[in-house]
Formats: structure tokens, sequence, C-alpha cells
């Protein structure tokens, strides 16, 4: 049997690491409430932009733009990854990365070339010796901005317009609840035509005054569509991240409080025993004498 | 004192402002465009730049980034990038070189 000495060191450990499991729980909870209020605040903005959008498109042509052209022969994809930069999360990142590698698996006979970009560097730990990577864009999960995320846009849509790659695809994590995150992959580019075009929008009337013309507008206002849906992805793998970091570490501390209340336990008959060996020892020196 | 009209802007981080105004300065590509109540409808593409919002007869100004200014009967929607209030337009403008900094 152990010390008590012993106990008492690793029972010091043990609420240690149950302090700091707590800790990042609360921090991840104070976290995920922000990224789930900046999804809130940001719907009005889908909304209102997709508006626009779709009325718009309804008196131009919008097929013919770009964004919307698919590319054949489709040779060349892109996956561009969201992960968090660091772990501690549970299987947030890891089943993600099991899902898309999966994904390159069962796709790889329709494209020549799948490569693959990173936002969070779990991912790109994950891929960087497995997969062909383009890119690594560091430190824009942390704190998402609409600026980064544009910036990013901005990006697949040079790939995209200059035909280097044919097709992109954004793989994240869904955010259901801190329970649960679902591995995703969908694509981000062509965009669908349906994805913007509704049909029962009506035109602007005649007395709307354009400026530039509608279909300069369009052109405007289409790639900040796909910024925007970079922007959500980015809010989602957040709340994701955090939602995880909360459940993992929550119940971290409530193993840390089981093996707390094991040890305790083991201590405390330490020191009986030792207490019971004492007066042992001392009563039968006392009747020796 | 002149008619008032309903302005919101709104920005992926949220809504900055909803409110009456009596008219606005926006930064649109083509040069900047004064909005009163009973504008004709309109819709313009906004660049990174000030806006000022007049109310209760005064000034306010934002830095806005690119965006898009409708303006139908019944209300004016600005959707931007971002939109950043200042206290001056001295304060606006330095907001305004962060903003194309930043994009």
């Amino acid at each position: 049997m152990a010390s008590i000495k012993e106990y008492n060191v690793k029972l010091a450990s043990l609420k240690n690491t149950r302090k700091m499991t707590k800790t990042m729980k609360m921090v991840s909870a104070s976290k995920l409430q922000r990224a789930l209020s900046a999804q809130r605040n940001a719907r009005l903005y889908a909304t209102k932009l997709g508006e626009l959008v779709s009325r718009l498109s309804a008196s131009v042509d919008a097929s013919s733009h770009p964004l919307l052209t698919r590319h054949d022969p489709c040779s060349n994809a892109l996956v561009l990854m969201f992960t968090s930069d660091k772990g501690l999360c549970g299987g947030f990142n890891n089943n993600l990365a099991k899902t898309t590698s999966t994904w390159i698996d069962d796709n790889r006979q329709n494209f020549d070339n799948i490569h693959m970009s990173f936002c969070g560097r779990r991912g790109y730990m994950f891929f960087k010796s497995r997969a062909e990577v383009r890119t690594h864009y560091e430190d824009i999960t942390q704190r998402p901005t609409f600026a980064d995320a544009a910036h990013l846009g901005e990006e697949m849509e040079k790939l995209f317009t200059e035909g280097e790659y044919d097709e992109i695809y954004l793989a994240y994590n869904i955010f259901h609840s801190p329970l649960s995150q679902k591995p995703n992959i969908e694509k981000l580019l062509p965009i669908e035509p349906q994805e913007v075009i509704t049909e029962e929008e009506t035109p602007f009337s005649l007395e709307y005054i354009f400026e530039p013309e509608q279909e300069e507008l369009l052109t405007f206002l289409l790639p900040r569509i796909m910024y925007f849906k970079l922007y959500f992805t980015l809010l989602e793998n957040a709340a994701g991240e955090h939602g995880a970091r909360m459940t993992a570490m929550d119940s971290a501390t409530t193993n840390a409080d089981k093996l707390v209340d094991k040890y305790t336990l083991l201590r405390n008959r330490a020191r009986q025993a030792e207490i019971t060996t004492e007066l042992t020892e001392i009563i039968s020196g006392a009747e020796a004498l | 004192m002149s008619k008032n009209y309903s302005l919101s802007i709104i920005t992926p981080m949220g809504e900055v402002l909803s409110r009456p105004v009596e008219s606005l300065i926006a930064p649109g590509q083509y040069g900047r465009i004064g909005v009163m109540a009973n504008h004709a409808p309109m819709i313009v593409a906004l660049r990174i730049g000030i806006l000022a919002v007049r109310h209760d007869d005064t000034w306010s100004y934002f830095a806005i980034g690119e965006g898009v200014l409708e303006v139908s009967p019944d209300e004016v929607l600005i959707l931007a990038d971002e939109a950043v209030p200042a206290k001056n337009e001295q304060e606006a403008r330095d907001k305004e070189r962060e903003l194309v900094e930043a994009y």
C-alpha cells in the first residue's frame, strides 16, 4: 500500500487537473455563447442579401455569371477544411478528418486531382502527410471576422474563375448542440443557381434607379453571398469547437471528481491503518513495561 | 424640419442602426449620394467610405465597408461588410483607413 504522502501528492495533482478542466469548460461555455450570438446576428444580413440578389436575378439572367458556371471537364477539385487550432475538444476534429478522407477516397475517380486547403491547424496536421496541401490559412478560426472571410472568398473566387480548380468544396462540422456536431461536406463553387434564384421573387419595378446597372450590381453582390457562406462556416466551426470542448471538459471534470473521491477514500484508509499500527505499537510497548 | 424616414444598417455582425433619420450621405461607387425622405426607389453599390446620417439636427458618422444601399418606398436599407460608428468626422476617417487596410 502506498504511503499517505504519495496519496496526498496524487490528490493535489488531481484537484489541479479538475480545476483546469472546470475552468476550460466555463471559458468554452462563454465563447460558445459569443459564437452563437454572432450567428444569430449574421442571419439577418443573409436574409436581406438573399432577397436582394434573387430579386435582381429575376430581372437579369444570372446563370451566365462566372461563379455560377459549371466547368467542363471537371478535373481539379479543392477541399477547404475548417477545424480548430487547438485540441482537447473530443472527437470534433478527428470525426471531420475521417469523414473527409472517406469522401476523398470515394470521389477520387471523379477528379484528376483533389487538393486540400485548411483553416485551422488540426486539420492541417492530420492531412499534411496524407494529402496534397495547397494552402494553410493560419489564425482565422480563432476569431472569425467578415474581413478574413472576404479575403478567403476572394482567393477562392480567383482559383475558381481562373480555372485552377473546377469545383471547390467545404468540409466542416455543422453545430447541432454542444453535445453533437455533424461532419459535413458541401459544394462552395460553382454556386448552384437555385441557391440564389427563387422563382417566386418579383423583379424590381421600372421606376427603380440602378447604379451601376443591374448586371454589374449582381456581379458585385454574388461573390458576397459566397463570402458570407464562408463567414458563416467559420462561425459554425467556432461554435462547434467550443461546444465540443465544453462537453469534453465537462466529462473530464466528472472523471476527475470520481478519481478524487476514490483517492480520498484510499488516503483515509491508509491514514487509519497508520494510526492503528501506531496504537498497537504504543499499547504493546506499554504492556511490555 | 424635414420629413423623416426609417433607415436600417445591417452587417454580417448584426444590425448596427435602425431608426428614423432625416437624411444621409453615402459613399456610392461613382460618387457620394444623398438620400432624403421620398427619394425615388433605387439600388446603389457602395464603396468603403464615410456614411453621414442626419437625425434630430445632428450628424452622426459611420465608417462603412463595401455594400449596397436600397431605397424602397417605405424604408432605406444599407447592407455593408462593416459599419463602425464614430464620434466625429475625423474619427470616422481614421476608422475608414483601418477598414481599407483590413479589406
